[in-house]
C-alpha cells in the first residue's frame, strides 16, 4: 500500500465509507505502522471534536427570508419572461401589413390594458387599470421605442420588426393589494425621482398603519431603500417607515448598517435611537449588535453619536 | 441520491407541472430542498446574507433550466451540481469584487466581522472554538471548503459528492484529505 492508497482508505474509513474487506485490510495496515495509526486517532479526535463544536442548523427565520426574496425574484423572472414574450408574439403576427401602423399600436395599448386587468387572479382583479387618455378624454400618447428589425429585407414585399410600445396608466386598488404591493416596490426601488420614492414610501407607511399584515417584498425593499438610495430624505422615510414594523433581526442588521455607514449623521442618529427604542420596547441584542456598536465607537468621528453608541452599549449591559 | 430518491416520482411529476407553468408546482418541488441548499450556502460562506445570494442564483438557475432539463438523471443530481456551481463562482465573484468595494461589507459581512474580529468578546460568549473552526474553513480554498461542507457537515457521501461537483472520487477523497489536513493544523491546540 501506497502513501496515497493508505491516506485514500484512512479518509474513507474516518467517514465510514469503506467496505467491511477494506476496512479489515486497513485495520490490519495499521496494526503494522504504529506511525499511520498515530495519525489515524489523531484524525479522529480532530472529526469528533468538529462535530461537537458545530453550529445548528440553519435558522428558521433566514429559510423564511431567503424563501420571501427567492418569491420575488421568480416573480420579476416571470414578469420578464411571459410578458415581452407575448406581446412580441402578438406583434410579430400583426406587423405583417404595413398598413396597419396606426392601428398596430392601438391594438398593442389594448392588449397591455388587457393584459394588466384580466391576466391577474383573484383579489388581483380588484386594481383598475386604464390609460391616462380614457381618463382626460384626450388622444392616447402611447409612444414607441426600441425597435428591432427581425427581417428587414423587404424584397419579398415583407418586413417584420419589433418595438416597445410605452404608454402612461392609471392604476387605481386598494392598498394592501399584492399587484399594488408589487408596483410599489418596484417604484422604491428603481424610481428615478426622488420625489416619487418619497410619495411611495409615504403610501406605504399608510398602508403599515392601516394593517399589520408585513409584504416580505417591500420590507426587503424598505431595508435596500434604507442602505442604498442615493436621497437621505428617502432613506430617513424608509428608517421611519421600517420602526413601524415588528422589531427584528434584519432591521437590526439594517440599522447597524446604516450606523456604520451613512455618510449623513443624522441619520446614524436616527438609526441609533431606533435601537434604542427597540432596546426600551423589550428587545434583547447579542453580543454581535454590542460588538458592531464597539467597533463604531472606536471609528466614529462625531462625538455626539459615539457618546449615543456608548451610552446605548451600556443599556445593553444593564 | 440516494437519500431521496424515494421522492423520484413524485418529482417528475411537479417538474412536468412546473414545465407547464404552474409555479405552485415549481415552489413545491423546490421547497424540498431548499432548506438543505441554504445549509450548503450557510455553512460554505458563513454569511447568511452570501448564503442567501446563493440561494437565489440557484433556484433562479433552476427556474430557468427546468425547461431544459431532460430527467436523464435526478432531479436532486442536477439541483446540486447548480448549487456546487454556484458556490464555486460566487466566492470567486465575491473575493474579486471585494478588493476594491465597500459596499462587500454589508449586514452580513459586518456580523462575519464581528466574529472574526472579535476573538476576545466571542470567548466571553463561548464562541471562541466555533469561531476558530469558521475562520479555519475560510482558510481553505473554495473547492476544498465545499468538499468538507458536503461531507462533514452534510453527510454526502464521497461518491455523491463527486456526482455533484463532477469530478474523480479521487480528486474529491484528495479535497477531502487536504481540507483535513489544513483545518487540524489551524486548530491542533484546540483539540490535542
Amino acid at each position: 500500500m501506497n502513501k496515497n492508497d493508505y491516506r485514500e482508505l484512512m479518509i474513507l474509513s474516518l467517514y465510514g465509507e469503506l467496505s467491511e474487506e477494506d476496512q479489515a485490510s486497513f485495520v490490519a495496515y495499521l496494526k503494522k505502522h504504529p506511525d499511520a495509526k498515530k495519525e489515524y486517532q489523531d484524525l479522529k479526535k480532530f472529526r469528533s471534536f468538529v462535530s461537537e463544536n458545530t453550529t445548528k442548523e440553519t435558522a428558521d427565520n433566514l429559510l423564511h427570508d431567503a424563501r420571501a426574496q427567492l418569491r420575488t425574484a421568480l416573480r420579476n423572472e416571470r414578469n420578464m419572461k411571459s410578458n415581452p414574450g407575448r406581446f412580441r408574439e402578438f406583434l410579430t403576427d400583426l406587423f405583417r401589413p404595413w398598413m396597419a401602423w396606426n392601428g398596430a399600436g392601438m391594438l398593442s395599448l389594448g392588449l397591455l390594458i388587457g393584459y394588466c386587468t384580466f391576466a391577474l387572479t383573484g383579489n388581483e382583479r380588484s386594481i383598475v387599470v386604464q390609460p391616462v387618455s380614457d381618463r382626460s378624454a384626450e388622444t392616447p400618447k402611447t409612444s414607441i421605442a426600441n425597435i428591432r428589425f427581425i427581417d428587414s429585407d423587404a424584397s419579398d414585399g415583407e418586413v417584420e420588426f419589433e418595438f416597445d410600445a410605452v404608454a402612461p396608466m392609471h392604476v387605481k386598488g386598494k392598498i394592501d393589494n399584492p399587484e399594488i404591493q408589487r408596483l410599489l416596490t418596484h417604484a422604491l426601488l428603481n424610481e428615478s425621482n426622488a420625489g416619487v420614492r418619497l410619495s411611495t414610501m409615504n403610501a406605504i407607511r399608510d398602508q403599515t398603519a392601516f394593517s399589520k399584515t408585513v409584504d416580505p417584498a417591500i420590507k426587503t425593499a424598505l431595508i435596500t431603500s434604507l442602505k442604498s438610495d442615493a436621497n437621505p430624505g428617502v432613506r430617513s422615510e424608509a428608517l421611519r417607515v421600517l420602526q413601524q414594523y415588528t422589531f427584528d433581526n434584519d432591521i437590526r442588521d439594517a440599522l447597524l448598517f446604516v450606523i456604520a455607514k451613512d455618510e449623513n449623521s443624522g441619520i446614524r442618529v436616527a438609526a441609533i435611537n431606533a435601537l434604542e427604542l427597540a432596546k426600551m420596547d423589550g428587545t434583547r441584542f447579542d453580543e454581535s449588535t454590542v460588538n458592531a456598536l464597539k467597533r463604531q465607537i472606536e471609528n466614529e468621528q462625531n462625538n455626539y453619536i459615539r457618546n449615543r453608541a456608548v451610552n446605548l452599549v451600556k443599556e445593553i449591559y444593564q | 441520491m440516494n437519500k431521496r430518491s424515494h421522492m423520484a416520482q413524485t418529482d417528475r411529476e411537479l417538474i412536468a407541472r412546473s414545465k407547464a407553468g404552474d409555479s405552485s408546482a415549481f415552489e413545491q418541488l423546490i421547497f424540498r430542498y431548499d432548506k438543505d441548499v441554504l445549509n450548503i450556502a450557510a455553512r460554505y460562506t458563513q454569511c447568511a446574507d452570501d448564503a442567501k445570494d446563493i440561494y437565489q442564483e440557484s433556484f433562479i438557475r433552476v427556474y430557468k433550466g427546468l425547461g431544459k432539463f431532460e430527467q436523464k438523471s435526478e432531479f436532486t443530481t442536477w439541483l446540486y451540481r447548480i448549487v456546487t456551481n454556484v458556490c464555486l463562482t460566487y466566492k470567486e465573484k465575491k473575493r474579486r469584487t471585494s478588493m476594491s468595494s465597500l459596499d462587500d461589507d454589508d449586514e452580513g459581512g459586518l456580523t462575519q466581522q464581528a466574529v472574526s474580529d472579535n476573538a476576545s468578546d466571542a470567548r466571553a460568549n463561548g464562541n471562541e472554538i466555533i469561531n476558530r473552526i469558521e475562520s479555519a474553513l475560510q482558510l481553505l480554498s473554495a473547492q476544498q471548503r465545499l468538499v468538507f461542507t458536503l461531507r462533514h457537515y452534510q453527510e454526502y457521501k464521497v461518491r455523491e459528492i463527486a456526482e455533484m461537483m463532477q469530478c474523480a472520487e479521487g480528486t474529491i477523497k484528495k479535497y477531502l484529505f487536504e481540507a483535513t489536513q489544513k483545518m487540524k493544523s489551524q486548530l491542533h491546540d484546540l483539540y490535542e
